[in-house]
């Protein structure tokens, strides 16, 4: 009984950190060196870019790469890698941001529901409902001229509509978890639903959210670039993906590489936070935690 | 001497590098009934799910061969081998509930097993009415149009033997299908299938870890361990004389089958030849002195169960009384056991005596405090001197918490401080027998046996007046049954703790009890000292009860 723990297999996985699990995970790896890479190169834009991306220089307009021009230029002249990297600024801050806000208040409110008193969830699930009965495109439209084109009115309308949809789910989670045996224990111990929810039932549910919220991001980069397309977002000169992609469908005739520079970090991003969000999920679940 | 309707060689099935069984040889002759046991874990699931080709895609069978009828099945077209389930080999299985398509009604179900038969929609129909009235359930006709979850457990599995003998098969493969059922139904299935086996003159493999079942239905009998045979022969010869010693511990260790009340029970670590001490009374372990932990004076609580339509809509409500004036009382040390089938309210009581439900009327004193749901401070002083085990060991257990954290749980919710969570966490797994080496390990890394230990060191936290168990040994293997109950009477021994055990299984009654508490639908019928009861007990369900528990002892089977 003196090292009782040394030689028993399922105590040595609790010794090393998730961490470090992640990172022996190939898809993590790879997804967090993506994700990583795409947030570095957003931050330090200013330093990384070659050029100033509003700066316009209409007699180089429309250029392949060149050693001056790495990815070219755009119909204005400008340079598509610093505006790609700059574009990297809004539209992760965009999708980030988005995400953790919807995330947070969906569960917040999710748990309330679930596991709250009966008249609460009436209200928070008519709610959702209400909101999620608007298309968000057209609830941008309106919405969008009250408030002012913007990056807050972006976050704004992304977060109040993604928050029904992991209110919705937390909620039906937790209500599922809060029939099962185990709740009924800590009932009978005296325990307080808040602490219930927060310490019992939120790390079985929280996997799922996780993936979810991951590949929510990409969907984010997307949108913010339909809406700045649409007039509500990010106004030109500032530079994001959408932008890009926006202009090299009208000049696809004359360059594909604008098309190529505006949906490649789209591609990685997507491919980056969907890995992350798979191993995050693999090795914090105790569940799976044997096979990885 | 015509050959055997099953030939079973040298059959090996391993989930990727981990041998589950191990060249496993058998023979089933025509018209006899093959009795598989063994803990769980023994690969006897495993064994029979591998005759027919129905593994989990992880499992691979790497040899052996299976001959049914001069066929290998184990080499068989995947066609013709479907061909033969369900019209010549058909399955029993363990949970009647989870077998049954939950959207389709039962004649729908009955009528598809039909399928392949050239006969019209009448006569299916007609053909399917009388296999449900050849299973002795009542109304088939009406049957026919119900959904599964109208119909109770007993019925259920009733209907899905129905499905599964109603063509006659040669070879019926059961897995448990009387754990999941209480005791006296679990006899009267029991009784069905015999009597249908010997109608349809099936060859029977039935497999379950208890083995009162064995005895009371099977002719031949094999012991699996590990994935390997420990013996086979006829069950006569084994039961009495087991020349395997796995097969001696674990007839040892079935508290079904040691007829004097002890409070000690044999394990499977015991020394084979030990000797089992008999109980002998109570001492000074009852503090009668003293005010009873817990008093109960006639409660009762009824469920309200309503259509949801309002009733100047036609929506009616039905109330179903749960109790009914219960009275009852358990004193310091000593152990009360309230005994009844699913459904006759013992769960309910127990949790009105935690605050969980509320009572329509009637008293409840928890160590002299009287109840009161809306008192909060009570409620907090209740849940202080009072623990519950819950049914399930390892679904009553958080499943993202390790067990450490989760046996000073209590602590925590009830505010104590100035402890050392973590020695004490070490300190209370030790009292139930688990090393420090378990403080780290989540729930789903735990056996059925160990998950119950932690159960009890969490009960154990805040050193409680009164533990509630409801159904200790349910869903624990024979050889682990023992440990539990001993476990719980040396807790008992140690802190002077009055125990309260809901139960069905009058073996565990047997060797717990001092007083004992007969519910039938939320009544009591009956009350007294265990010994006394088991020796004369006055009314009929108790003895339909103790009958049950008595008909699994093989020796009583063989005298019938």
């Amino acid at each position: 009984m003196t090292q009782p723990a040394i030689d028993s297999p399922a105590a040595a996985p609790q010794t090393r950190g998730g961490f470090w699990r992640l990172l022996r995970d190939p898809m993590g790896a790879v997804g967090l060196t993506i994700v990583v890479a795409l947030i570095l190169s957003a931050v330090f834009a200013p330093w990384l870019a070659p050029y100033d991306p509003a700066a316009i220089n209409v007699p180089i307009k429309l250029q392949p790469p060149s050693w001056d021009h790495w990815l070219g230029t755009d119909q204005l002249g400008r340079d598509v890698l610093s505006r790609a990297l700059y574009g990297g600024q809004i539209a992760l801050g965009v999708a980030l941001v988005s995400t953790c806000l919807a995330v947070g208040i969906g569960m917040i409110l999710g748990m309330a529901a679930g596991f709250g008193p009966r008249w609460l969830d009436n209200i928070i699930v008519l709610s959702f409902d209400t909101v999620r009965a608007y298309p968000v495109i057209i609830l941008a439209l309106a919405v969008g001229p009250i408030f002012g084109a913007g990056i807050v009115t972006i976050i704004g309308i992304l977060v109040a509509t993604s928050i029904p949809y992991y209110g919705r789910i937390v909620r039906t989670s937790i209500i599922s978890a809060a029939k099962s045996e185990y709740v009924e224990a800590l009932l009978a111990m005296g325990m307080s639903r808040t602490r219930i929810v927060v310490r019992h039932i939120l790390p079985n549910i929280i996997g799922p959210i996780l993936i979810l919220a991951s590949m929510d991001i990409p969907t984010f980069i997307a949108a913010e670039a339909g809406l700045s397309f649409l007039g509500v977002g990010v106004k030109p000169p500032t530079s994001s993906w959408g932008l890009i992609l926006d202009d090299g469908y009208k000049f696809i005739r004359q360059t594909s590489w604008l098309v190529i520079a505006g949906s490649v970090p789209l591609i990685l991003a997507t491919l980056g936070f969907t890995f992350l969000g798979e191993a995050l999920r693999d090795t914090f679940d105790p569940k799976l935690r044997k096979e990885v | 001497m015509t050959e055997p309707l099953l030939q079973v060689e040298e059959l090996a099935v391993r989930y990727g590098p981990v041998p589950a069984v191990n060249w496993v040889s058998f023979e089933l002759e025509r018209n006899q009934v093959l009795g598989v046991v063994g803990e769980s874990g023994s690969g006897k699931s495993t064994m029979i799910w591998a005759l027919t080709r129905l593994l989990p895609e992880a499992a691979h069978i790497s040899s052996g061969a299976v001959w049914f009828d001069g066929q290998d099945l184990l080499r068989l077209e995947q066609d013709a081998l479907r061909a033969l389930r369900g019209t010549r080999i058909s399955y029993i299985s363990q949970d009647p509930l989870s077998a049954l398509t939950p959207s389709l009604t039962i004649g729908r179900q009955m009528m598809d097993v039909l399928y392949r038969e050239p006969w019209s929609q009448k006569e299916k129909w007609a053909r399917a009415v009388d296999a449900l009235d050849w299973v002795s359930l009542p109304d088939p006709q009406g049957r026919m149009h119900m959904y599964p979850y109208e119909l109770s457990g007993g019925q259920r599995q009733r209907v899905s033997i129905a499905m599964a003998l109603m063509l006659a098969p040669d070879l019926v493969l059961a897995d448990e299908p009387t754990t999941a059922l209480d005791a006296t139904l679990e006899v009267e299935i029991l009784a069905l299938l015999r009597r249908l086996q010997e109608e349809t003159e099936s060859s029977v493999v039935f497999v379950t870890h208890h083995l009162g079942v064995v005895s009371s239905l099977c002719d031949d009998v094999l012991v699996m361990n590990k994935g390997d045979v420990r013996e086979a022969g006829k069950v006569s010869r084994v039961f009495t004389d087991p020349h395997d010693n796995y097969t001696r511990m674990l007839l040892r260790c079935d508290p079904a089958r040691i007829e004097q009340s002890t409070r000690r029970l044999p394990t499977m670590a015991d020394d084979l030849d030990a000797e089992v001490p008999i109980y002998q009374g109570p001492a000074d372990r009852i503090k009668t002195a003293d005010a009873p932990v817990l008093e109960i004076e006639n409660l009762s609580v009824t469920f309200k169960r309503s259509t949801g339509l309002p009733s100047w809509l036609g929506g009616q409500v039905q109330v179903i009384d749960a109790v009914r004036d219960v009275s009852l009382s358990v004193q310091r040390g000593e152990t009360l056991a309230i005994v009844g089938e699913s459904g006759s309210g013992k769960t309910t009581l127990a949790r009105c005596i935690l605050g969980l439900t509320r009572p329509k009327s009637g008293c409840i004193k928890v160590a002299g405090l009287t109840m009161n749901r809306r008192n909060r401070d009570i409620l907090r002083q209740v849940r202080a001197k009072t623990a519950m085990m819950f049914q399930d060991p390892t679904g009553s257990l958080s499943p993202r918490v390790t067990v450490g954290e989760q046996v000073v749980e209590p602590l925590i919710v009830q505010g104590i401080k100035g402890v050392n969570l973590r020695n004490r966490a070490l300190e209370l797994l030790s009292q139930v027998g688990l090393g420090p080496e378990f403080a780290g390990r989540y729930p789903h890394e735990l056996s059925g046996g160990q998950a119950r230990r932690v159960g009890v060191a969490r009960a154990l936290a805040l050193e409680p007046e009164l533990i509630i168990a409801d159904e200790p040994t349910a869903g624990l293997d024979v050889s682990i049954q023992g440990d539990v109950l001993n476990l719980l009477n040396q807790v008992q021994e140690r802190a002077g703790v009055a125990i309260l055990i809901i139960t069905h299984n009058m073996s565990v009654v047997r060797h717990c009890a001092d007083r004992v508490v007969v519910l039938l639908q939320g009544q009591v019928v009956e009350t007294g000292a265990a010994a006394d009861l088991f020796a004369r007990p006055a009314n009929d369900y108790t003895k339909a009860l103790i009958a049950a528990a008595q008909h699994q002892l093989p020796e009583a089977a063989f005298q019938e």
